[in-house]
């Protein structure tokens, strides 16, 4: 990667900048006019120079070859101009003024814009740039780097750079140009003022380099100190579990804060440099102004000097600085960029990367794996140097199935890590089908190679985006930048979006889908097999269960439910469940819910009608009254209040049995105290309303189950059923669909799958009646065929920010799904599924070892470094390591006395 | 389905909890979870780490202790039995399993709960020591008749 920063611009945007710099060379007699019609102005019409008789007329527009009069006598004229008399000439130079004026905006308007795209599309490319040698460093290097540092740097620390990209070269050219047509300008005017200025200025070009040294070197420490921080942020935000469980949140303040403290130092120091610069700069050109005030208005009042020479060198002057101090200004902005440019790519242009060809995107499907890996004497070396294998040497083909057995430091996960080139070797030779391992593209073992250990990182996201995420797809991709390319690849992208739909899954070699994000009904088997045979499908069913159907559910998926709803409240007579389940009937009253809930028998959908906004809800108070509930829930609320006062009161108030039950807080209680008294002997007519509001809402999220007061009596039950009934009436009459009522021949879209069927409540008394009471659900989905829907509906659960909402095995599990879905020809297990009980994983391994052979032929090669021991019967071969070598190779007949020696 | 009230009537016939204030044995039904078991359920096994007592609340429990191999049913607790209050007391695995006999329902008393109940009305510590050592010392006459009975022949 280039180093210095101006190459690499005039690399990447060279053909841009000669535009500008064209653009800019045009913009300068337009400039020069702005400068020289005042003077004219002034000179001419304004103090009659060459008017002095009122008929007296002067060319306007003449042009005359330059220079002709240093060789000839006379000027040679092109054009004579047009005559004009004193006012047409006022009105004909000021309009020019304002033209040229006009003409002077508009051009730097252009450049502006210009400059702001390239620099933009420059940064863009670097940035590109950058992050594609990010993909190309080794996996060395890539475990050693800060993630929170990287992107600092292609984020933040490159953004500058986009602002001084236009301005690389058209700026000092353009401020050059001006500052030295400037001076030519007050060169033309005065011999003099022109000297002293070109005097001054090289005084500042040969000062302020060494004013700057030492600002360069605070650039940089401010840029290291700033990446150290975000850095360190993105460490403590990573491993916050270990800031919380250490109890050292103020050692990272600490440490933050002393980074904090360094970069303002550094920047106050930077501050104080800069801006001591600046002044001498503003001072030095200012004294110029002091000269030419006194020296001029001296030679003005003596008569040396005519006011209108003076007025223009003034007005030419008066365009000076802004150049000259935009040119220091850039050549200061240079240096701090090439120090940011260099800081920041330092690191990127001295790791070496893969090869460009590595990485190339291949618009066909590559052919499969026919022989597999060959190893001769693999050595590798651990970051201490130590040999951890050592002269490993082994065929292992795609048609047979390999066990790599040993502990720890036995090197087997080393082996299987090289296969996977997540590790390199130090010496020796790996083939695959005979081609060196380290010149064949990613895109061939991407295809071909599954690979899964137990390390689980996932970006986010449903789980069929997980899955899709790593299927391999051909086609048209963005550009690997070549390692000393002049950019040629990139360049047809600039202008482009980068990614083009056009590309395909390769799942089946055979039959290329349409659908580049998710494949088509073809592929579902595969995936069902996959998930199957990883265990994952029950997990994924049950996410299905405990979603909601969108409005725009299937109604054939609805209408399946609705028959399982029914299956399995007909099913409720076998022993297992029954009464394990209190179904949803309008005509009964549900022990499992809380008054409020049997009152309403539904799932809110306005706010209104939520449990808390229920006791002030107008609706349901109106129905309570009609059917003569208020004072009976009244009562009921106060019998609640008076229990809770009576089980808490005594407590005290830090009391873990309080809270342990979950029961009312001890203000809680101390307010049911309070309104109880101020209620007492009152009548819900005559009680305040606030008391009223709370006492109701005590009554409303009253269970029978859950407090077992007595509170609930047949008769109030009854009252309750009616009060149901009214509620729904008078919502119906409304028109009013705030709540979804429970109604067991319709299909509830408010409630989860699985609540649609089981259409009840597990009775809480009874532990282990809710896995049964799955089973069953899981049985009845299976026999109507709509379990498979339910595991498609369940394959968009989202499993969180880095796959959090997974379990450790799920996690595990869906890596090797991710592993086994492209149809690898060989799969490597490398220690995978740790975090799973051994039955559950020999069972995985086995299916996996079965999935990958058909009437007894391999399919699918299989290597697997185990994490049990044995069994060995489903695979073809053992090889045994010990101390990175290899002790014994053969069947599992033939390794296994040797096996069992070494576990004794 | 049983009220509060109907707990605290039946704990009261408890022996460890005859005494105990009334209003304490409310709370102690309150914090106390209600469960249901299946016929065969077992509502432990030997040797596992629990740490409530159970009391019947209608149904029989079986007390199951292994013996060459099988499971042999030594007692069946019936309405009022408490069971399990050994680990619930003391930090012992389980001396033997209980299986549901017939649908069984039971009142669970957590461990924590029991504590807690001690450590805020000691009255209740003083109930709980006094029907242990009323146990200890029925425990420790029937042991001085075995060993009596043992001696005889001698």
């Amino acid at each position: 990667m280039e180093r210095n920063l101006l190459k690499y611009i005039w690399r990447h945007s060279r053909s841009k900048q000669i535009w500008i710099f064209i653009v800019v060379l045009a913009a300068m007699p337009v400039y020069f006019l702005m400068l020289q019609l005042p003077k004219l102005i002034v000179n001419g019409p304004i103090q009659a120079v060459g008017f002095e008789t009122p008929e007296a007329t002067q060319p306007f527009l003449s042009i005359s070859l330059p220079f002709t009069q240093y060789f000839t006598d006379q000027q040679i004229m092109l054009f004579d101009g047009f005559q004009l008399q004193r006012p047409s000439m006022l009105v004909v130079l000021c309009i020019s003024f304002l033209l040229a004026v006009a003409l002077n905006g508009w051009f730097k308007l252009y450049i502006n814009t210009y400059k702001g795209k390239l620099g933009e599309s420059l940064l863009r490319r670097l940035r590109y740039e950058l992050f594609d040698r990010v993909l190309r460093y080794p996996i060395g290097k890539i475990r050693q780097v800060k993630p929170s540092e990287i992107s600092s740097v292609i984020k933040d620390e490159v953004e500058p750079l986009g602002e001084f990209f236009g301005d690389a070269f058209s700026a000092p050219v353009f401020l050059g140009a001006q500052a030295l047509t400037g001076m030519t300008f007050l060169f033309l005017q005065n011999t003099m003022f022109g000297a002293i200025t070109l005097g001054i200025v090289v005084f500042q070009a040969w000062i302020i380099p060494r004013l700057r040294r030492r600002l360069l070197e605070l650039g940089r420490r401010r840029q290291r100190a700033a990446r150290r921080l975000s850095g360190r942020i993105g460490e403590y935000v990573q491993g916050m579990d270990d800031v919380h469980l250490h109890g050292v949140t103020n050692r990272a303040r600490a440490n933050i804060w002393n980074i904090l403290r360094g970069i303002l130092a550094t920047r106050f120091e930077l501050y104080q440099r800069k801006f001591f610069v600046k002044f001498i700069n503003n001072f030095l050109i200012q004294l110029l102004a002091f000269i030419f005030y006194l020296l001029g208005g001296y030679l003005v009042i003596t008569g040396r000097m005519d006011l209108g020479a003076l007025v223009a060198s003034i007005a030419a002057y008066k365009d000076l600085p802004a150049p000259i101090k935009g040119i220091i200004d850039w050549d200061q902005q240079r240096l701090m960029n090439q120090i940011r440019y260099e800081q920041a790519v330092e690191d990127f242009a001295e790791t070496e990367i893969v090869p460009y060809e590595r990485q190339v995107a291949t618009d066909q499907v590559l052919p499969h794996i026919k022989e597999g890996y060959k190893l001769s004497n693999i050595t590798v070396v651990d970051s201490s140097d130590q040999p951890v294998i050592e002269s490993f040497s082994a065929t292992l083909s795609p048609r047979e199935a390999v066990a790599i057995v040993g502990g720890n430091d036995s090197g087997a996960e080393q082996v299987a890590e090289v296969l996977g080139r997540l590790l390199r070797a130090r010496s020796g030779s790996i083939t695959l089908d005979g081609n060196d391992l380290d010149s064949i593209a990613e895109s061939q073992t991407g295809q071909r190679i599954g690979y899964a250990d137990s390390n689980v990182f996932y970006a986010g996201g449903s789980i069929k985006a997980t899955l899709a995420e790593t299927l391999p797809f051909v086609g048209d991709a963005a550009p690997v930048i070549k390692n000393a390319s002049s950019g040629a690849d990139f360049a047809n992208y600039e202008n482009d979006v980068m990614v083009s739909a056009d590309v395909d899954m390769i799942y089946d070699v055979d039959d290329p889908v349409s659908n580049p994000f998710w494949p088509d009904d073809a592929f579902w088997p595969h995936l069902l097999s996959v998930m199957q045979s990883t265990r994952l499908y029950n997990d994924v069913l049950e996410f299905g269960l405990l979603r909601t159907l969108d409005d725009e559910g299937d109604e054939t998926i609805k209408a399946s439910l609705l028959e399982a709803r029914r299956e399995f409240a007909d099913d409720k007579s076998t022993d297992e469940l029954s009464g394990a389940v209190e179904f949803f009937d309008p005509e009964k009253y549900n022990h499992q819910l809380t008054i409020g809930e049997n009152l309403i028998f539904g799932t809110p959908l306005d706010a209104q009608f939520n449990p808390e906004n229920l006791p002030s809800n107008k609706t349901m108070l109106g129905v309570l009254k009609e059917t003569d509930l208020m004072s009976q829930l009244f009562d009921a609320g106060r019998e609640v209040a008076e229990n809770n006062v009576e089980l808490f009161g005594d407590l005290t108030e830090d009391s873990m049995l309080l809270q342990r039950t979950g029961g009312p807080s001890p203000e809680q209680i101390a307010a049911m105290k309070q309104m109880l008294d101020r209620t007492s002997g009152k009548t819900v007519t005559t009680a305040p309303a606030n008391d009223v509001t709370a006492i109701l809402a005590l009554a409303f999220g009253y269970s029978e189950t859950q407090s077992r007061f007595g509170v609930l009596n047949e008769a109030l039950q009854a009252q309750l059923l009616n009060a149901r009934k009214k509620l729904a009436e008078t919502l119906g009459a409304q028109g009013n669909d705030c709540v979804a009522f429970l109604d067991p021949a319709r299909f509830n879209p408010s409630l989860t799958i699985i609540d649609n069927i089981l259409f009840g409540r597990i009775d809480a008394r009874r532990t282990g009646a809710r896995d049964r009471v799955l089973n069953a659900i899981k049985k009845i989905l299976e026999e109507r065929n709509i379990s498979e829907t339910i595991f498609r509906i369940g394959l968009s659960y989202d499993i969180g920010v880095a796959g959090r909402n997974l379990t450790t095995s799920q996690a595990q599990k869906l890596k090797v799904a991710r592993a086994l879905l492209k149809k690898p020809d060989m799969v490597i297990l490398n220690r995978a599924l740790s975090a799973l009980d051994p039955v559950e994983r020999k069972a995985i391994i086995h299916d996996i070892l079965s999935l990958g052979s058909e009437d007894g032929k391999r399919q699918m090669g299989v290597i697997c470094v185990p994490v049990d021991n044995g069994p060995w019967d489903d695979f073809d071969r053992v090889i045994l390591m010990e101390g990175g070598r290899i002790s014994i190779d053969g069947t599992p007949e033939q390794v296994a006395p040797r096996l069992e020696m070494s576990n004794a | 389905m049983s009220t509060l009230k109907d707990d605290v009537a039946m704990l009261r016939r408890v022996a460890l909890f005859s005494s105990v204030d009334p209003s304490k044995l409310k709370l102690i039904a309150y914090t106390a979870s209600q469960r249901v078991f299946e016929d065969g359920e077992m509502v432990f096994e030997k040797d596992s780490n629990g740490t409530s007592a159970y009391l019947i609340v209608r149904g029989e429990a079986e007390i199951l202790v292994e013996s060459g191999g099988k499971q042999v049913v030594v007692a069946v607790h019936g309405r009022n039995a408490l069971f399990g209050e050994i680990s619930a007391f003391c930090d012992v695995p389980r001396t033997a399993g209980v299986r549901a006999r017939g649908q069984l329902s039971v009142l669970e008393l957590k461990r924590e709960n029991l504590m807690e109940l001690i450590h805020e009305f000691p009255e209740v510590a003083v109930e709980v020591i006094r029907e242990l050592a009323r146990r200890l010392a029925t425990t420790t006459s029937d042991l001085a008749h075995v060993l009596d009975s043992k001696e005889t022949p001698d």
